[in-house]
């Protein structure tokens, strides 16, 4: 009997362990293989791209034999009502229009929505399905420059970018262009998008304001005022004490009902991802370490204690406090240009009466507040897998994106496939970039054309929609995203307006670090921000203000000590000023 | 046994009625506020204002569902998933669980077997090699994707195996005198005698294939082929802590206001497993083993 049991488990282990060496023994005798091949294929395709380079260089040029490039792609449903139902990305029309146009059609591998993009990418990468083209984030990039998977597109942006994109990176001083740059080597288009939109303005409702004969506010304590009365002088009227002053989520750093904005009015600058700020000595400091973030958390604790924040505030994320922004039972919120387009219009929906107006954020003291920005901003790359056999194609299927998107008359050149009615998805491409600076053109041109009543001076499609729905506001139109969208970025004093003014004035703080993601902040980055939102949470809503030393010392000690040097040996070489 | 109505016992039925009357409500609460939810207007359903009674009744939500076509195809797959998983995952449930149930003079290799199966509810390959294997195998984007890899549960196969092995053996020998096989003896005294272990395990597995969300997310290629649960995950999980938002995702957030309609898909969603348990609820009560053998 126990002979039997004996010989059963030897059995056992000999086959599992047998399964597990089948496994591995198959991946090493693969490897130097397959890399093999990799490497004789990119050699293959340098030179191809190299002859063909020499024969081509017209940014838009067209092949003789079709080019099939493979994605795959984050869905998320298209935002205009006009796309027809059931447009997919495998059947979306900018696909017909490379195939007319280049000669080059895309295939998906798969489609996910835009949410578990990350999680099926791993797993497709990791399973040896490398597509073609792709967007990928800041730590994809990285990883996949680590795994030298991905193309060199020096050369190739150099010849077949098309001058308007080219100047768009201009514009933000080629800084993308570095971010997206190792050993010398070009990896990837960054997306970017124009730093200053992240500058923190103060939304306030000014129909309260007046119904309470309050100024706006010009210092922290005007502010601290202004929440205390929304609080306790019934500003809505129903005479129930139903509202807060200021607005903020658990989340403490997103673009709307974060920290961010009154934080800096003590000078302190939390953010995410990790904002590091020149120190006194030249070096750069992690912000949230400093003392000037103490203080900032103690004037939270102070309006916390006051009643004048939700007393739940740590159990709401951004959807709970946005429906009690449209319930109209916050006055007071933190937030950046757009959220006169989502959400303060569906307050406005909701209460017709509601006047959200703009102002520059406040200080505490006497010295102006700074807003935090990023040099650069590049929520994702467009890459190509280095066996590609002609990425130059990639870099003709963005320039056709742009050309469409930002170029003066699309129809001309496309046809009706441009349009939205025909399966025109604006974010269903797999690879394209959005000009970085629109916020700004859009701005300037639509004000001008608004101001001599003539639209001809507009390029775009998108300047065309936006300055008819102006009109149709200042028509008289008062529905909630009508307003939204005129007050967000056409309005002087609405969101771009002012944040335009705090960029012209310098009231900037810059987080002087771009780099990838440094090894100790891959390995213990997450752990360190879990501390820190706790610790944070918990001195607001009454810890003794001694955690925050604490956390100081730990954070140094868990691995902060480490990311500051590595961040500042990044720092050495990349210094902007 | 009838208790003669003392003090005590009217005071614990008391007691017992409100708890379980407080329990009761806790669990309808949520239902009824989604179904609330749904049945008000955007508007209202955006501020928060809705509690139990729907604010400004409307059908709105429903009657936009009937119409679109994701939904109902999520949920045709749903049923197919449910039908094909549950099938499969109780035959190899039953006949992994009785052999296993027999005496190791039975049945030799027993040992080796539970250990082999025991094994598998510790150690798992990841992720990664599972998405491989199912790569390889070329069950990516099928539906036997979704219930091949979990088609035995060991879990429940303990379960059944232990029930198994608590029915007295007699039976089995009263029916080996009579001349039937193994089969027969599953068949025709095993599975009656084990409804209530039978109707548990497989309402597990039912709302198990139900609730399931993960793998059609990771091994479907296209949103089109989503179980239901994949798509109103899809639908709820809209990414609202994006820290950088881009202006794509500002567009995106507009689209987030259709909360009626995420709660009216969520009620649906939930609709077809709350109907299971009355129905299994039976078998939980009769089918015990008592009084087939006298001692």
């Amino acid at each position: 009997m126990k002979k039997r049991r004996v010989v059963a488990m030897i059995m056992f282990i000999l086959i599992m362990t047998s399964v597990f060496f089948a496994g591995c023994k198959k991946e090493v005798s693969n490897t130097p293989e397959e890399t093999g091949k990799t490497e004789n294929q990119s050699q293959e395709t340098e030179k191809k791209a190299e002859e063909e380079a020499k024969k081509d260089t017209d940014p838009y040029g067209k092949y003789d034999e079709q080019v099939v490039l493979t994605a795959v792609g984050g869905v998320r449903p298209p935002e205009q009502p006009e796309v027809p139902a059931g447009t997919t990305p495998e059947n979306q029309s900018f696909i017909k229009i490379c195939e007319d146009t280049l000669n080059v059609t895309i295939e998906y591998l798969w489609t996910v929505p835009d949410e578990q993009f990350e999680q099926k990418f791993k797993l497709s990468l990791a399973s040896g399905d490398v597509p073609d083209i792709m967007k990928v984030s800041q730590q994809q990039f990285d990883e996949l420059i680590e795994a030298g998977a991905l193309a060199d597109l020096t050369d190739i942006y150099e010849t077949y970018a098309i001058p308007e994109m080219k100047a768009d990176y201009e514009g933000l001083d080629n800084v993308p262009l570095k971010a997206a740059t190792r050993d010398g080597k070009l990896y990837g288009m960054p997306y970017a998008v124009d730093p200053h939109q992240e500058i923190q303005l103060l939304w306030i409702r000014a129909d309260w304001l007046k119904k309470l004969n309050l100024d706006p506010p010009k210092t922290i304590e005007d502010l601290e005022k202004i929440a205390e009365a929304f609080v306790k002088n019934d500003p809505d009227g129903n005479g129930k004490d139903d509202t807060y002053g200021l607005g903020i989520a658990k989340d403490f750093y997103s673009g709307i009902a974060s920290i961010k904005g009154f934080a800096q009015g003590f000078h302190a600058y939390p953010a995410w991802p990790e904002a590091w700020i020149k120190g006194s000595d030249g070096t750069l400091v992690f912000s949230e370490i400093q003392p000037e973030m103490k203080e900032a958390l103690l004037g939270l604790q102070n309006m916390y204690q006051k009643g004048l924040i939700d007393r739940e505030f740590a159990t709401k994320d951004l959807g709970k406090v946005v429906e009690d922004i449209v319930a109209g039972k916050i006055g007071i919120v933190y937030g950046e240009w757009w959220v006169p387009a989502w959400p303060l219009n569906l307050n406005k929906d909701n209460e017709p009466e509601a006047d959200w107006k703009c102002y520059p954020i406040v200080s505490a003291d006497d010295k102006p507040a700074l807003t935090k920005v990023n040099r650069v901003n590049v929520p994702a790359y467009n890459v190509v897998s280095k066996n590609c056999k002609n990425p130059e194609a990639a870099m003709k299927v963005m320039n056709v994106y742009w050309d469409i998107l930002f170029n003066k008359d699309p129809e001309s050149r496309y046809g009706d496939l441009v349009k939205a009615e025909n399966g025109f998805v604006n974010h269903y491409p797999p690879i394209y970039n959005y000009m970085a600076m629109t916020q700004e053109n859009n701005y300037k041109l639509i004000n001008e054309a608004l101001k001599n009543n003539d639209p001809s001076t507009l390029i775009s499609s998108e300047q065309k929609n936006i300055y008819e729905s102006s009109q149709k506001y200042l028509g008289g139109d008062q529905s909630g995203s009508s307003w939204g969208f005129y007050f967000s970025r056409i309005e002087e004093n609405g969101g771009w307006g002012t944040t335009r003014k705090v960029r012209d004035a310098g009231h900037l703080m810059y987080n002087e670090y771009f780099g990838p993601a440094t090894p100790t902040q891959v390995e213990k980055g997450s752990t360190l921000e879990k501390m820190k939102v706790e610790t944070f949470t918990r001195i607001i809503m009454g810890a003794p203000i001694e955690e925050f030393d604490k956390f100081v010392t730990d954070w140094k000690k868990l691995g902060g000590d480490d990311i500051t040097a590595e961040v500042n040996e990044w720092y050495k070489d990349n210094k902007m000023n | 046994m009838i208790h003669k109505a003392d003090w005590k016992r009217k005071i614990f039925i008391l007691c017992n009625t409100l708890f379980l009357t407080l329990v009761t409500l806790i669990s309808i609460f949520p239902i009824v506020h989604l179904l609330a939810v749904s049945l008000s207007s955007n508007v209202a359903a955006n501020a928060g204002v809705v509690k139990m009674i729907p604010v400004g009744f409307t059908l709105e939500a429903y009657k936009f569902l009937m119409e679109k076509s994701d939904f109902l195809i999520a949920f045709g797959i749903s049923l197919k998933r449910v039908a094909l998983g549950t099938t499969i995952n109780m035959v190899m449930v039953i006949l992994t669980a009785y052999p296993l149930s027999k005496e190791k003079s039975a049945f030799k290799a027993r040992t080796f077997y539970v250990w082999f199966f025991a094994f598998t509810m510790f150690f798992g390959g990841g992720l990664v090699p599972a998405y491989i294997v199912i790569q390889r195998t070329g069950l990516m984007n099928t539906l036997w994707a979704l219930v091949i890899p979990g088609a035995l549960n060991v879990w429940n196969m303990v379960m059944l195996l232990n029930f198994f092995r608590g029915i007295p053996k007699e039976l089995e020998e009263a029916a080996i005198v009579d001349g039937a096989n193994h089969f027969t003896i599953l068949w025709k005294i095993y599975l009656p005698v084990s409804k209530p272990a039978l109707a548990t395990i497989l309402l597990f597995t039912i709302v198990g294939h139900w609730n399931a969300w993960f793998d059609g997310m990771i091994y479907m290629n296209s949103p089109a082929s989503y179980p239901l649960q994949t798509y109103l995950y899809t639908l709820v999980t809209q990414n609202f802590n994006k820290k950088l938002l881009t202006m794509d995702d500002i567009e995106r957030l507009k689209n987030v206001s259709e909360k009626t309609l995420q709660i009216a898909q969520i009620f649906l969603g939930a609709l077809p497993i709350m109907l299971v348990y009355p129905f299994l609820q039976k078998y939980f009560i009769k089918g015990i083993v008592v009084g087939s053998v006298k001692e």
